[in-house]
């Protein structure tokens, strides 16, 4: 692939990907600035090395990897530093009284599994960030996280474990895909 | 009943990793074990709710637009062009998890009226913002009457949405769009002139700082306003509602069209 039409494709993939990149940024770091900066670094550091890229290799996993490093190398100098992270959940919208009780109970049901996936091992989050939620194959997924394919299927498979125990109640509750009605949608308006 | 398909590979089949001929088997089992099946709608219901919840959150439109312009067609990056966003300093003083970029633009130092921004990391910065919020001018719904789309707004809004005239000076509304900037939701109204669209952002003023601007009794409090290039951005306060107005009109046009809109 000629050097413009890389460029051209890096463009794509990163405006087409920036959202996830920004997801599993925070989904690592739990913090809003700090996962922006860093999807900002990784893209700095994929373009400068774009040359560097195995053009027989997928544009989305090489920059998921250089993500995840840049997030691991965030995690380790903030373990030499004090830092208080941002929680989402703590800002004080206080806008339930004003929602809808679907709106409302889907929010509950978010803030639900969002707890669920926080009290996961960093390494079985990213998994699921990945796989679960941006629908990486297992192939781009060992890839983006430098880890053999059975890495990634058995901490899938461990991380699901506990999220199903975690969730059992909303799992219970929740008609299953056979039943005709749609999972809930946590996003009602857009 | 003797089950073949253990509960990896039927992980391996809801992530859609199997082989066709894997995918007929366990198909074909699912078909004999409604235990099996259970399990299958269980792993599928678990994905189904992680995937809406995780991809709930969106890069924030200052990233968007930051990253935009540094990988766009005309411009490749280079150290001048490597400007990063700094939240750390925007968000000096404006509470609660406002979208990056909607910080930025609240606390700007040089928002109050002062004048063009010139070619400083803010002012880029700034201008980015606004040709991102004017370039987004996808509607929700379609309508001319105020009255109208007031209704259509009704819960979907965590405020009650002020009165705003429907037309003023050259300008009619053509329709409204509900906005997200992270947790805050905005009512996005979009205006058309002669000389281009203009957007007026109303959301809750609540945990927002906003730059000290001068009282314009007409159009609301701490009215400050911002020009760029090509883009004119007015903020203002009013009865605990922030209003954030983009166009492309010159700044004492757009002071009139928010006038003939809100007064």
């Amino acid at each position: 692939m000629a050097r413009a039409d890389l460029q051209d494709e890096f463009k794509a993939v990163v405006m087409g990907e920036l959202s996830a990149l920004y997801r599993t940024a925070r989904r690592i770091l739990q913090d809003h600035d700090e996962a922006e900066d860093a999807v900002q670094e990784t893209l700095d550091k994929a373009w400068r090395n774009l040359n560097r890229f195995d053009h027989g290799s997928r544009l989305k996993p090489w920059l998921f990897k250089i993500l995840t490093n840049t997030c691991l190398d965030v995690l380790r100098v903030r373990l030499r530093h004090t830092h208080v992270a941002f929680d989402a959940h703590d800002q004080g919208f206080d806008d339930n009284q004003r929602l809808p009780d679907e709106l409302q109970a889907n929010r509950e049901l978010g803030w639900q599994i969002e707890n669920a996936i926080s009290r996961l091992s960093s390494d079985y989050q990213t998994v699921v960030q990945l796989v679960i939620i941006e629908q990486f194959s297992y192939d781009e997924a060992a890839i983006a996280l430098d880890v053999p394919v059975g890495t990634i299927r058995s901490r899938l498979s461990r991380a699901r474990a506990s999220l199903v125990a975690e969730l059992s109640g909303a799992l219970e509750r929740r008609p299953g895909p056979q039943s005709g009605r749609p999972a809930a949608r946590l996003r009602l308006i857009k | 009943m003797t089950r073949t398909t253990p509960l990896s590979d039927l992980e391996k089949f809801i992530d859609g990793e199997c082989t066709p001929q894997e995918v007929k088997r366990i198909r074909a089992e699912l078909a004999r074990d409604p235990s099996l099946s259970e399990a299958a709608d269980r792993l599928d219901l678990l994905n189904r709710l992680l995937r809406s919840s995780g991809r709930d959150v969106e890069a924030s439109a200052a990233l968007r637009a930051t990253i935009a312009r540094r990988y766009s067609t005309e411009n490749t990056p280079s150290a001048s062009a490597r400007r990063r966003l700094n939240r750390r300093t925007f968000f000096a003083g404006a509470g609660g998890a406002l979208a990056a970029g909607f910080a930025a633009l609240i606390v700007v130092p040089r928002l109050s009226g002062i004048g063009d921004a010139g070619l400083d990391p803010v002012g880029t910065f700034f201008h980015d913002f606004e040709t991102y919020l004017l370039k987004d001018r996808a509607l929700d719904v379609t309508e001319t009457s105020m009255v109208q789309l007031a209704g259509w707004f009704g819960d979907r809004l965590p405020f009650a949405l002020p009165p705003v005239a429907s037309s003023g000076n050259s300008v009619k509304l053509i329709g409204g769009r509900l906005c997200w900037l992270m947790e805050r939701r905005l009512a996005s109204l979009s205006y058309e002139t002669d000389a281009g669209p203009v957007v007026l952002y109303i959301m809750d003023a609540n945990g927002i700082e906003t730059p000290p601007g001068r009282d314009a009794p007409d159009i609301g409090k701490a009215l400050s306003w911002h020009r760029s290039d090509d883009h004119t951005c007015l903020i203002w306060n009013s009865e605990q509602l922030l209003y954030v107005m983009v166009g492309t009109q010159e700044v004492h046009k757009m002071m009139s069209i928010a006038r003939s809109l809100v007064s």
